[in-house]
C-alpha cells in the first residue's frame, strides 16, 4: 500500500520536474538536492498511516464535494413532504433490514438526508478552503511586511492584529457574521456576475443568493478572525530570519525588498504554515458549522450541514437522531480528514522527525 | 519586588487592549443594518407606527452613527443599556446569567483538567505504546468533532439508557440564602464582597449557606456538558502535557538532579513543575476558551447563561444585547488572559523582566 | 570476585562495556575500558567528541539511560567508611545514597544543569537535605558557605538568586557548590569549562584545584583541551571509538607520547612560541561504533598502521613504569 503511494507521490515529483527543465534546462541539477528531500518527504508520507488515512478522507471529501451537487437525485428546493406526508422525518432504510426506502432516512421537509448531504459537503469545502486560502495569505502578506519593515509600519500593523487577536474568537466571528448579511447582499445585487459565479461555485441556484450572503457574511466573519494568527507568526518567523546573514548579503547586492520577501523569506516560514494550514482547513470547516448551527449561516432551504443539525435538534432525540448522526459523522470526518493529514505533514516536514522515519523504515527492512 | 513591577507592566497594556475591543465593538455597530426595529416592534403586522418612532428616538437610529455608538457605550458602562426585546436592563441580565456560564466553565475546566493531566502523564511515561497513541487519536478526534454534535451525541446516550433527556432550569441557594449574601458587603467589608461575588455562582452561594442540595443538583444538572466539554479539549491538552513532560524529563537538570542523588519523587517534582509551566498558560486560555464555547453549549443544554442570551438576541436581530454581550465577553476573555499572564509569572521567574 | 582495593584506589573501573540499542543498530560507545582513580589526584580523560568518555563517567554511577545499557565491567569504589562495592552491581536506593555524597558531577552546560524553576540556594540545599538531614537554618548557611567557598561575591544575596539572573560562570560555580555540598570523595567534571569564555575558564580550573586540595578529593575531569589536562592533571587516560589508547602521568604523556593518535593529538595543537608552516590535523573521520570493525580503531587513520593492526586488537601493554599504550608498535606478539 505505502509502495504504491510513494510511486503516485515520486511519479508526481518527476512530471513537476520535468515541467520546470521545459523552461529551465538545467534546473533539476541545480535543484537536486531539493528534489532528494521532496522525494523523501513522499516517501516519509507513504509510511506514515495517519497521513494516508488523512488523505484518503480528503480526497473523499473533495471528490464529494465536486460532484456531489451534480449527482444528488433530489434538489434541495423540493419540499417532498407536501406531496407525500409519509416522507416526514423518515428513519434510516439500512439493508438487509429494510429495503426500498430512503438510505439515511429524511429531514421534516421529506428531503432525502443522503441527497442533502452531497450539497452540504460542496458548501463546506468551498467555504472552508475559501477561508483558509483568504485569511492565511492576507495575514502572511500582513505578517512579511510588518516584520521586514519594522518601524512605524510594524507598529500599526501589530497593534490592529493584537486588537483582534484579543477578541475571542468565535464572539468576534458571531458579532461580524449578524451585521454583515444585508450589506452583502446590496452588494451582490449590484455585482450579479460575481453573485452568479459564488453561487455556482456553492452549488446553489440562483433563487437563493440571499441565503449566499448570509453564507459570506459567515465567511468574511472568519476570514477576519482568521488572518491575525497568520501575521503574527510569520512575523516572528521574519523578524529572526532578518537578522541573518544572507539577507544582509541579498540587500548588499541590490535585490529588491519584495523580491527578498518572497524568496528568500517566504521559503522559510513556509513548512509551518502549510501544516497551519492543514489543520486550520478542518477548523473552518467546524467553525462555518458551528455559526450555521447558531443560525447565522443560510436558512431554508439550503442544507448546510451544521443548520440542518440545528433544525433537528427541535425534534430529538427520538424522530431526528439519524440527521444528526450522519450529518454529524460527515462533518467530523471532514475535520478529520484535515486534521489527520496536517498532523502527519507536521512530522514529514520537520527533517529531524523524517530523518527517523526513513531511519526506523530502513531497520524494518533489514530485518526482512 | 520584579512581580509588582511585571503585573505593573502588564496592566498597562490592559487598557489599550480594552480600547482596542472597543474599537472593534465600534465597527461592529457601524455595520448594524438599518431599520432592525421591525423585527423589535414584533413584525410587520403589529406595526405602530407611534411604538416605531419611539423605539427609534430611543436607540437613536436617526442620528449620525458616531452619536449611536457612543450613546450605546455610555448607555453600556452606566449600567442603562435597556434590552429592546426583553425590555429589561441588559446589567440585570448580566447579573443573572454570567454567573450560570461562569459554573458551566468551571464544570468543563475540572473535566479538561481531569481527563488531560493524567492522560498526559501517562502518555509520557509509556511512550510510543498503544497508550501513547490513543492519546494522540484521542487530540486528533477531540479537535475533529463539532462541539454540538458531540452535545446531541451524549443526550442521545443518555436518553437510550435513563430516558431523561433535558433538564430544565438551574439550581439556585434559597432566597434566604441569596438575601444573606446580599448582605454580606454591609456586614464585613473585604470579605463581605468577595463573599457576594463568590456566593452569585449558585454553587458557591450554596455551599456558603450549606446547601448541600444545591451542590449535588448543579452536579447532577452540569456533568453532561463539563463532560462534553472536557472531552472535546482533554485530548489536546493531555498531548501537550506528554510533549512537555518528554522535554522536561529528557533535560540536563534532570539528569543532574538524578546525579546528586536526589530521591526519585524529588527528580519527579522538578520534571513536573518544568512540564506543567506552559500547560498553565494554555490551561488558562482554555478557560476563557471556554466562556466562549458555551455559546452552543448553553444552547443545546438549553442552559439560561450568558452565551444563551446572545443565540437569543442573534434569533431576534437584537443588535443592542448583541454589542453589549460581545463586549462583555471581550472584556472577561481580555481579563482572564490577564490572569494567566500573572500567574506565569508567579510560576516562572524567568519571564519577570 | 576480587572485591579488594589497594588501599591509596579510590575507583577501580575494568571492562566497562556500554551499548547503546538504536533503531540504526547496536552502537558500541565504550568498549572494555578500564581506568583507576587514585586518592587525592586529578585524572583527565582525554579525546574527541563521541569517543566515549562522557559515557565512560555517566556508566560509573549507572546514569545510562535507554537505549543505552551498560553491557559488563566492574566499578570498584572505596566508599568513606572503607567498605569496598561495586556500583555496577549494588541496589539503586544504595547507590542513590552514594550519588550526589561520595561521588558528585558537574556538567558541561551550567545553564541547563541547574533548573530554571528554583534558587541556586534551593539546589545546595535539596543536595544537603537528601543525603544529611540537618536543620534548615544549618542548611542555609551551609548554602552561603559554600557558595563563598566557590568565589561567588554577596554569597549572600545570590544565595536567593534564580540561575538565569546569573552570568555563564557564576553559574558553574553554583553548580560545582552543588556537586561538593557533601564533601565528596570523587567529583566527576565533564567538560566544566567548554562553554565558559576563556578568562573565566582559568578561574574555574584554579577553583577545581583549589577544592581538591582543601577537600582531598579525586578529580576526574573530562576535556577535549589539552592545555586544560596540563594545567590540572596528575595523569591522563586517552581514549579513541571507546577505547583507552594510552595512559600514563601527565608529563611522561606530553613528553614522550607513545600512540600515534596521541602523538598526532600533539601535534595538532600548535606552539605560540614556535613558527608553524601548516597546521596539522588528524585526516579521516571518527569510525561508526556500529558493528566496529576487527582490529585496532585507530588503524584507518593511522600512517603507522600494518596488517597487523587491521586484523587484531592490541593489548594494553605497559612500556614503562606507571605508561600504558594499546598499540601493535609496542606489543609482541
Amino acid at each position: 500500500m505505502s509502495e504504491t503511494i510513494y510511486n503516485l507521490l515520486a511519479k508526481a515529483i518527476d512530471l513537476y520536474v520535468k515541467i520546470r527543465v521545459k523552461f529551465d534546462p538545467e534546473w533539476d541539477i541545480k535543484n537536486s538536492s531539493r528534489i532528494r528531500e521532496w522525494k523523501l518527504m513522499a516517501y516519509a508520507f507513504s509510511r506514515s498511516p495517519i497521513g494516508i488515512v488523512g488523505g484518503f478522507l480528503v480526497l473523499i471529501t473533495a471528490i464529494t464535494a465536486i460532484i456531489g451537487p451534480s449527482i444528488a437525485w433530489q434538489g434541495y428546493w423540493e419540499y417532498k413532504v407536501v406531496e407525500n406526508p409519509d416522507l416526514w422525518l423518515k428513519p434510516p432504510c439500512l439493508p438487509p433490514s429494510c429495503s426500498g426506502g430512503p438510505l439515511l432516512g429524511t429531514d421534516e421537509w421529506g428531503r432525502d438526508v443522503l441527497a442533502m448531504i452531497f450539497y452540504g459537503v460542496r458548501i463546506s469545502f468551498v467555504i472552508s478552503l475559501l477561508i483558509v486560502l483568504i485569511g492565511a495569505p492576507l495575514g502572511i502578506l500582513l505578517g512579511l511586511i510588518a516584520g521586514y519593515k519594522g518601524g512605524v509600519v510594524d507598529e500599526v500593523i501589530m497593534r490592529i492584529t493584537d486588537m483582534f487577536v484579543a477578541f475571542p474568537g468565535l464572539v468576534l466571528a458571531i458579532a461580524f457574521a449578524t451585521v454583515l448579511p444585508q450589506r452583502i447582499r446590496g452588494f451582490l445585487e449590484a455585482n450579479t456576475q460575481i453573485r452568479d459565479f459564488l453561487l455556482w461555485l456553492f452549488g446553489l441556484r440562483p433563487q437563493e443568493y440571499g441565503q449566499l450572503a448570509a453564507l459570506l457574511s459567515v465567511l468574511l466573519a472568519l476570514v477576519i478572525v482568521w488572518w491575525p494568527i497568520y501575521a503574527r507568526t510569520v512575523r516572528g518567523t521574519v523578524l529572526s530570519v532578518r537578522e541573518q546573514v544572507f539577507i544582509e548579503a541579498a540587500r548588499s547586492i541590490g535585490l529588491s525588498t519584495w523580491r527578498i520577501l518572497i524568496r528568500h523569506i517566504l521559503p522559510n516560514v513556509l513548512s509551518p504554515i502549510i501544516v497551519m494550514m492543514t489543520f486550520d482547513l478542518a477548523t473552518a470547516a467546524l467553525l462555518s458549522a458551528s455559526l450555521s448551527f447558531l443560525g447565522l449561516g443560510p436558512q431554508d432551504p439550503v442544507p448546510e450541514l451544521g443548520f440542518m443539525i440545528s433544525k433537528a435538534g427541535q425534534y430529538f432525540p427520538e424522530r431526528s437522531w439519524h440527521i444528526v448522526v450522519f450529518d454529524g459523522t460527515v462533518l467530523l470526518l471532514i475535520a478529520f480528514g484535515w486534521n489527520l493529514l496536517g498532523d502527519s505533514l507536521r512530522d514529514v516536514l520537520d527533517p529531524r522527525t523524517r530523518r527517523a522515519i526513513e531511519v526506523r523504515a530502513k531497520a524494518k527492512k533489514k530485518k526482512r | 519586588m520584579s512581580l509588582l513591577k511585571f503585573v505593573a507592566r502588564r496592566a498597562l497594556t490592559f487598557i489599550p487592549t480594552i480600547i482596542g475591543v472597543m474599537l472593534i465593538t465600534y465597527v461592529i455597530a457601524y455595520l448594524i443594518p438599518t431599520d432592525p426595529v421591525r423585527a423589535w416592534v414584533g413584525g410587520e403586522k403589529l406595526l405602530n407606527p407611534e411604538a416605531l418612532e419611539q423605539v427609534r428616538a430611543k436607540y437613536k437610529f436617526d442620528a449620525p452613527w458616531y452619536e449611536q455608538f457612543s450613546f450605546l457605550i455610555t448607555q453600556l458602562f452606566t449600567g442603562q443599556l435597556e434590552d429592546p426585546v426583553r425590555l429589561k436592563l441588559v446589567v440585570q441580565e448580566l447579573g443573572l446569567r454570567f454567573p450560570i456560564t461562569v459554573e458551566l466553565a468551571i464544570f468543563g475546566f475540572v473535566f479538561i483538567v481531569i481527563i488531560g493531566i493524567p492522560l498526559g502523564i501517562i502518555a509520557a511515561l509509556k511512550k510510543d505504546t498503544p497508550v501513547d497513541f490513543f492519546v494522540r487519536f484521542f487530540a486528533l478526534f477531540g479537535s475533529s468533532m463539532p462541539s454540538f454534535v458531540l452535545y446531541y451525541f451524549l443526550i442521545l446516550a443518555l436518553f437510550v439508557y435513563t430516558h431523561t433527556t433535558y433538564l430544565a432550569g438551574v439550581p439556585l441557594p434559597s432566597e434566604a440564602c441569596r438575601a444573606t449574601l446580599a448582605s454580606m458587603p454591609s456586614r464585613i467589608p473585604v470579605l463581605g464582597h468577595l463573599a457576594y461575588y463568590l456566593g452569585a455562582v449558585p454553587m458557591f452561594g450554596g455551599a456558603f449557606c450549606g446547601e448541600w442540595d444545591v451542590i449535588v443538583e448543579t452536579v447532577k444538572r452540569f456533568y453532561l456538558p463539563g463532560l462534553a466539554l472536557g472531552l472535546l479539549s482533554g485530548g489536546f491538552i493531555a498531548r501537550l502535557v506528554r510533549n512537555s513532560l518528554l522535554d522536561a524529563l529528557s533535560s540536563e537538570y534532570i539528569l543532574f538532579a538524578k546525579a546528586r542523588g536526589l530521591p526519585k519523587w524529588w527528580v519527579w517534582r522538578h520534571a513536573l513543575k518544568n512540564a506543567l509551566v506552559p500547560v498553565v498558560t494554555i490551561l488558562g486560555l482554555q478557560f476563557g476558551g471556554l466562556l466562549c464555547g458555551a455559546i452552543i453549549a448553553e444552547t443545546v443544554f438549553n442552559i439560561p447563561g450568558m452565551g444563551r442570551y446572545i443565540y437569543e438576541s442573534i434569533m431576534r436581530l437584537n443588535f443592542p444585547a448583541i454589542i453589549a454581550g460581545t463586549f462583555i465577553f471581550a472584556f472577561v476573555y481580555v481579563t482572564v488572559n490577564f490572569v494567566v499572564d500573572i500567574l506565569y509569572a508567579l510560576i516562572d521567574p524567568r519571564i519577570r523582566y | 570476585m576480587g572485591m579488594s582495593l589497594d588501599e591509596k584506589t579510590v575507583l577501580k573501573v575494568k571492562d566497562l562495556d556500554v551499548r547503546f540499542y538504536t533503531y540504526a543498530g547496536v552502537v558500541h560507545a565504550v568498549s572494555k575500558v578500564s581506568f583507576d582513580v587514585y586518592e587525592k589526584e586529578v585524572v583527565s580523560l582525554v579525546g574527541e567528541t563521541g569517543c566515549g568518555k562522557t559515557v565512560t563517567t555517566r556508566a560509573i554511577t549507572r546514569l545510562i539511560e535507554s537505549p543505552g545499557r551498560i553491557v559488563g565491567g566492574s566499578a570498584l569504589f572505596r566508599r568513606r567508611n572503607g567498605e569496598v562495592i561495586d556500583l555496577l552491581k549494588i541496589p539503586d536506593e544504595e547507590l542513590r545514597k552514594i550519588r550526589g555524597n561520595e561521588i558528585a558531577y558537574v556538567f558541561q552546560d551550567p545553564s541547563s544543569a541547574l533548573d530554571p524553576l528554583y534558587t541556586i540556594g534551593y539546589h545546595i540545599i535539596e543536595t544537603i537535605k537528601a543525603h544529611r538531614p540537618v536543620d534548615k537554618k544549618t542548611m542555609k548557611e551551609e548554602a552561603v558557605k559554600l557558595l563563598k567557598q566557590v568565589l561567588i561575591p554577596h554569597a549572600e544575596l545570590r544565595v536567593k538568586n534564580y540561575p538565569h539572573e546569573l552570568s555563564g560562570g557564576m553559574r558553574q560555580r553554583a553548580v560545582i557548590a552543588t556537586a561538593i555540598a557533601n564533601k565528596p570523595r570523587l567529583l566527576i567534571a565533564d567538560e566544566p569549562t567548554t562553554n565558559l569564555d576563556v578568562t573565566v575558564q582559568a578561574q574555574i580550573l584554579e577553583l577545581l584545584k583549589d577544592l581538591q586540595k582543601q577537600y582531598g578529593m579525586s578529580i576526574i575531569l573530562i576535556t577535549h583541551n589539552l592545555g586544560v589536562v596540563a594545567e590540572t592533571s596528575d595523569r591522563v587516560y586517552v581514549m579513541y571509538a571507546g577505547k583507552v589508547v594510552e595512559h600514563s602521568n601527565v608529563f611522561e604523556l606530553f613528553e614522550r607520547p607513545l600512540h600515534p593518535y596521541t602523538q598526532m593529538l600533539l601535534k595538532a595543537v600548535p606552539n605560540p612560541l614556535k613558527k608553524i608552516e601548516r597546521l596539522e590535523s588528524i585526516p579521516g573521520t571518527v569510525p561508526s561504533l556500529i558493528n566496529p570493525p576487527p582490529g585496532c580503531r585507530f588503524a584507518p587513520r593511522c600512517p603507522l598502521a600494518k596488517d597487523v593492526c587491521k586484523e587484531k586488537e592490541p593489548p594494553i601493554i605497559e612500556v614503562e613504569p606507571g605508561h600504558h599504550v594499546a598499540c601493535w608498535l609496542y606489543a609482541r606478539r
